[in-house]
């Protein structure tokens, strides 16, 4: 150490320049340094879950809404209105923005008589003006799913401009640009801004500000301990000047290496100036305690460096472990919190070494100055004499105490809470956490829950296993409107045909995908030429628990519940046995259909065999036999076909449409007809001269005829067994009985269907295994998005809990049992800060904090902090007690000269992590307090605890306890502790102890 | 009638364009040539290719016949793939259309309000499948006129509801057809790109084999190969109807 003082002190100058020069250099870079705010990038990019997340985000354009809502008491006004299509039409001029949905530019389509109306909701430049059209807009907007709780909120106060923002554009520049647009608009309503676009913004510029307000501050902290510890400028500046170079070159060097700031990082700059501030203190307080002799200044300087420089270094390495181990974290944050923070920390601790020295040779010689403080220690001083009579009278109780923390953490650990949702991350008064609220309780949530589907998504065995899962979704509580492309082909098949399910064959699904295809929405639902495709629904929590707890249920219905093969069969075909068997199988699927379908629309008590006892009617003769009322529906829709343009055989006499039908009656009475008995009929009863110029027209008639015939008996037997479900349907709301009465005719259509699609299990056990023919269409499915990477993030978390603080233990352990030269001493020393550590998860749990990114860093960086307090503590009581005290005595002195040093060092570092609350990133709030709590339990910890622990269990690595010489001894003993302190005072590592020499003295001469 | 009218005025046109300097040639003539050129035949039926290319270069090839008879008549038929085969599109009038499908044996009336939505999966708008009333629509200049080309810049006119901001139309002197026609939005980007090459007289029409279309900001592309054409047949009316858009 000498040497490396001299070393210092002999090349002052280039030491000097050189530190100038880096400083300049590394604020430069700092103008580089920017916020990254994508959480995303704070994963590792090559863990399988974050690719799949990116590429599906690329594919679908999943995690790129940006989404603005206007608020008021109704948003069905004109003035609402036009600011929502002003700023909707703006939206669409950026660039960056590939879609804009919003009440003013939103597809309609409406079912008329025969066929569908598209049109907008709201033609483009004709917002309703009067009242009376603004009420039949707000009516018939909130009746459609489409929009209500899309696009705008259930009771009509807030409407919804959704932008979808195009991959590898910058999002927050684009979110910024909205923002700009939406500002520039007039109107009274209130306007939230959500989504992570949005997001992302908001999380830079609270960093931004948070840094702006909160690294003053600390400054500001640490220049009051300063001045009141040393009541001189150069005392200030010198501590000071060292933590703000060494936060400006890690820093710099961030910039430089082009390291974004995060919302773990960004605490780095604070952190350094509340800890590092310690090692110049050390070494200028060591340098005012020499200043008494009359050896020349350089000498003077290089002689306290040389005495200082190793607990300096000690400390510093215990500190920089606590944070170098989160380089073993599976979040690149963290990691790089790890490199940084340690890096911070061994620059201010080497420029501590060297700035400090190098600048006090360049200033003036100062004389030493008395110290006015005596005053104020006293009642500190007063205070650990009674602290060390309290611990010799009750060492037991203390461990006790000690023994109570441990259990009282095995209670209390296991319900800690874990957070890993960002936007948990801000106040609950602050714009974007009241957006995420707004956007939860009116709109069903932001954040999306995304399952990708791979096969021939145009299949319909494929569709409709995405069709039943969204109602398995939906039943959820937690998840609000599931989407994807079979909803499209559904809704459009109710359209077109009548009916809310997924046509039974390929060609069915492909007619209806014609109309749907290119629509804008569809980019979000299908990729890879339409073999891939995505179900979204919404979250409806913003709690992690719930969050996980949905995944896994997601998870393990797709494993169970969703097969991978499915095994095509054509039921006409089949023989008798098995054809029953699978459609009992089938009867047992629409029943669990029917009972999601019911606990979504709001009854859960519907009975199972109740209704298995209604579809196992399906093909009974009473129910294949149509009833009057049956016929004469099927009748009017044939006289209507004749009668229509679209006839291939227009026949305009209705005596011979009544004559046709009578003749047809008897085939479609209990199964529908062939074709060749339809056209038989129609050539006998309809006259040649009616298609005489066009003698095809009877077969295209034929076949006409046939599909509405096997439609409209269908439709007649499900619509009966709907009604019949209907009837043993109690407590359903009147107002979701319709739409519950869609959903279940759409089930219970499957049992009519001419095809069906069976998993394995069923497909051998039904027999039709054996069957020579089939087809196999094989789907996987795969749970992305937003929550599983909470999942993943929640369980790295654990891992790096884990990881780090046991890294953290062992290192300082070997560092600690190397210093005391004893395996127990290295244990008894960890003491205390595993007290310390059990207790702040102990406060974790009792104040509700949850385990998130950054109150998972406090455990080490605690570790880290307070194992100093400890290691000051021994190596006073050890130097005392070898000096020949005894261990009562020896407690004494170390408490009333490093024990109050540790106070009062802890309380700096506290303050300086209070100021953290300040701030306004809540997971940084809590960080703050907890670290503080941390000084307090370790500081409490090494100055109770540990002694308590060391005089019950006599450790050896103290020295002899049973010492034989007794008083005589112990007397001389002292009187050579006494000589020895007197002309070695430079060898103590403690160094804020500035009055501990007179204390000693004091305690020796009542001795 | 249209066609002699047409051809007659591409002639003059052409001529004034060896005689006179650019400003005598008036841009309304040139896109009222285009126009007829586009119109002049009496009916067509056409069959072609069609490949619809997204950003990740995945291609979607289509089959389809077009029958048109006059600016109100059309009718369009996929012929593959297989699962799509005989859904037809009649357009009538400006609202009313026609789709069949046969999976269901059902004709659907469509009532559309909306002329921007894409056509089916490709980069033409119901519009752009109507374009050929440049006149009625839009207000030409001459921007500039090169060796080959009238470049002319289409401002849509105030009344009518066409959704671009404006078009830049590369009008060929010799065909009078566009070779190029630029689509921009109503902020002034620019949307998408039609190029029409390889024009071959057939039945005494020049028309273009190779259309393509594309979305510069979806980077998504339509590709139209001509396989065959027939014009003037007299298509009689009854093709255009309900019933015969189930025949195929």
């Amino acid at each position: 150490m000498k040497r490396l003082a001299a070393w210092i002190i002999q090349f002052r100058l280039p030491l000097l320049v050189g530190i100038v020069l880096l400083t300049v250099f590394f604020a430069y870079q700092l103008t580089k340094l920017k916020i990254d705010s994508d959480i995303l990038n704070y994963l590792p990019q090559n863990d399988p879950v974050v690719v799949l997340f990116r590429e599906v985000g690329e594919k679908f354009g999943g995690n790129s809404l940006a989404m603005v809502a206007l608020e008021t008491d109704d948003v069905f006004n004109p003035r609402t209105l036009t600011r929502i299509d002003s700023i909707t039409i703006r939206f669409q001029d950026l660039p960056e923005i590939s879609q804009v949905l919003s009440l003013t530019d939103i597809l309609d389509i409406k079912k008329i008589p025969d066929g569908i109306e598209v049109g907008k909701l709201i033609p483009k430049g004709h917002i309703p003006q009067d009242i009376e059209e603004l009420d039949k807009l707000r009516e018939y907007t909130l009746s459609k799913d489409m929009y209500s709780g899309s696009l705008v909120s259930d009771d009509g106060r807030i409407a919804l401009i959704i932008a979808r923002v195009r991959e590898g554009t910058s999002k927050t520049e684009v979110a910024g640009a909205m923002k700009d647009i939406v500002l520039s608009t007039e109107g009274e309503e209130t306007i939230y801004y959500a989504g992570i676009p949005f997001q992302m913004v908001f999380l830079t510029d609270i960093i931004t500000s948070d840094l702006g307000r909160l690294i003053p501050l600390v400054s500001l902290l640490v220049v009051l301990v300063l001045f009141l510890s040393f009541h001189s400028l150069r005392g200030v500046f010198l501590p000071l000047g060292t933590v703000l170079i060494s936060t400006i070159w890690v820093l710099g060097l961030m910039g430089w290496m082009g390291i974004d700031l995060t919302i773990v990082t960004a605490a780095i700059p604070i952190l350094l100036i509340a800890i590092g501030s310690a090692y110049g203190i050390h070494l200028f307080s060591a340098y005012l305690e020499n200043n008494g002799s009359n050896k020349d200044k350089l000498d003077h300087i290089q002689q306290s460096t040389a005495d200082i420089a190793l607990p300096i270094i000690f400390a510093g390495v215990t500190t920089l472990v606590g944070f170098l181990a989160f380089i073993f974290s599976y979040l690149t944050m963290m990691k790089m919190f790890g490199v940084f923070a340690s890096l911070g920390v061994l620059l201010a601790m080497t420029l501590s070494l060297i700035f400090i020295p190098v600048a006090l040779a360049y200033l003036p010689a100062r004389k030493p100055k008395i110290n006015a403080k005596g005053q104020q220690i006293n009642w500190v001083t007063r205070l650990m004499i009674t602290l060390a009579n309290l611990i010799l009278a009750h060492e037991k109780l203390i461990i006790f105490g000690g023994v109570l923390v441990l259990i009282a953490a095995v209670f209390t650990i296991p319900r800690l809470n874990r957070e890993v949702n960002m936007v948990e991350y801000f106040k609950h008064d602050s714009e974007i956490r009241q957006a995420e609220d707004m956007m939860e309780k009116s709109f069903g949530g932001a954040i999306p829950v995304q399952i990708l589907v791979s096969g021939d998504i145009k299949d319909p065995l494929i569709l409709k296993q995405m069709f039943n899962f969204e109602k398995y979704l939906r039943s959820l509580p937690d998840i609000n409107d599931p989407q994807s492309v079979a909803d499209l082909v559904a809704e459009l098949n109710e359209q077109m045909n009548g009916r809310r399910t997924i046509p039974d064959t390929r060609e069915g699904v492909a007619n209806l995908w014609v109309f749907i295809e290119g629509n804008k929405v569809m980019d979000q639902l299908v990729a890879d030429n339409d073999a891939r495709a995505m179900i979204q629904a919404k979250i409806g929590t913003v709690s992690t628990t719930r969050i996980i707890a949905m995944v896994d249920s997601i998870n393990q219905h797709l494993a169970t519940d969703v097969p991978r093969d499915l095994f095509k069969l054509e039921l006409a075909t089949l023989p008798e046995s098995i054809r029953s068997e699978v459609q009992r199988w089938r009867i047992n699927d629409v029943a669990d259909m029917i009972i999601l379908d019911a606990k979504y629309r709001g009854n859960g008590h519907l009975d199972t065999n109740r209704v298995l006892s209604v579809l196992k009617m399906v093909d009974s003769p009473e129910v294949q036999q149509l009833s009057p009322l049956q016929l004469k529906k099927i009748n009017q829709t044939i006289a209507a076909y004749f009668q229509s343009e679209a006839s291939d055989l227009p026949v305009d006499s209705d005596f011979i449409i009544k004559d046709v039908i009578s003749g047809l009656k008897p085939l479609f009475v209990d199964s529908t007809p062939n074709e060749a008995g339809i056209d038989s009929v129609l050539r006998q009863r309809i006259p040649a001269s009616m298609y005489a110029d066009d003698p095809e027209a009877v077969e295209y008639a034929a076949f006409a005829l046939q599909s509405i015939l096997h439609e409209g008996r269908r439709q007649a037997i499900v619509d009966y067994l709907t009604h019949r479900i209907v009837e043993i349907t109690f407590d359903m709301p009147e107002t979701a009985l319709s739409a519950f009465q869609k959903d279940i005719q759409g089930d219970i259509w499957t049992l009519v269907e001419d095809y069906t699609g069976l998993p394995p299990d069923k497909f051998s056990s039904t027999g039709a295994v054996g069957l020579a023919d089939h087809e196999r269409v094989e789907l996987t499915t795969l749970q992305t998005g937003m929550p599983i990477i909470f999942k993943n993030l929640d369980l790295s978390i654990l891992k790096s809990q884990v990881l780090s603080l046991t890294v953290a233990f062992t290192l300082i352990f070997l560092l600690l049992a190397f210093r005391f030269r004893s395996f127990t001493g290295g244990l008894i020393a960890l003491a205390p800060i595993t007290t310390t550590i059990l207790c702040n998860f102990i406060f974790m749990s009792i104040l509700g904090v949850p385990l998130d990114t950054v109150s998972v860093l406090i455990g080490s960086v605690a570790v880290g902090i307070g194992i100093d307090y400890t290691i000051h503590f021994l190596t006073r009581f050890q130097k005392e007690f070898q000096a020949g005290r005894s261990e009562q005595e020896a407690l004494r002195v170390t408490l009333e000269t490093t024990g109050k040093a540790i106070l009062i060092n802890a309380a700096s570092v506290m303050m300086g992590f209070l100021v953290l609350v300040l701030g306004n990133i809540v997971p940084m709030q809590r960080f703050g307090y907890l670290i503080a709590a941390t000084m307090v339990t370790s500081a409490l910890g090494a100055i109770t605890l540990l002694p308590a622990l060391i005089l019950v269990t006599k450790a050896r690595f103290i020295g002899e306890f049973d010492r034989v010489a007794g008083k005589m001894m112990r007397q001389m003993n002292g009187f050579k502790t006494f000589v020895e302190k007197n002309h070695n005072v430079n060898k103590r590592p403690i160094v804020l102890e500035d009055h501990h020499e007179n204390c000693t003295c004091k305690n020796e001469e009542r001795d | 009638m249209l066609v002699r009218r047409g051809s007659i005025l591409v002639s003059i046109l052409l001529l004034a364009g060896i005689t006179y300097t650019v400003s005598a040639v008036e841009p309304v003539q040139i896109l009222q040539a285009v126009e007829d050129t586009l119109n002049a035949p009496k009916d067509r039926e056409l069959t072609m290719t069609m490949q619809l290319i997204d950003k990740a270069g995945d291609i979607k090839t289509r089959e389809l016949t077009i029958l048109q008879k006059g600016p109100d008549k059309r009718l369009i038929r996929f012929l593959s793939p297989a699962d799509v085969r005989g859904v037809g599109f009649l357009v009538l009038e400006d609202d009313l259309m026609y789709l069949y499908m046969p999976a269901f044996a059902k004709v659907r009336r469509i009532a559309s309000h909306v002329k921007n939505e894409n056509f089916m999966g490709t980069d033409f708008t119901y519009d752009d499948m109507a374009q050929s009333d440049y006149i009625e629509n839009y207000n030409p200049t001459l921007r500039e006129e090169t060796e080959q080309n009238y470049i002319l810049e289409l401002v849509p006119k105030p009344e009518s509801e066409i959704d671009y901001g404006r078009l830049v139309m590369w009008a060929n002197k010799e065909t009078m057809l566009p070779d190029k026609v630029e689509f921009y939005t109503r902020s002034g980007q620019l949307l998408k790109i039609m190029t029409q090459t390889n024009a071959k007289r057939i039945d005494g029409y020049l028309t273009p084999q190779h259309i393509e279309m594309e979305n510069v900001q979806d980077k998504h592309k339509t590709i139209m190969d001509l396989k065959n054409v027939v014009h003037d047949q007299n298509i009689p009316d009854k093709h255009f109807t309900q019933r015969y858009l189930k025949r195929f």
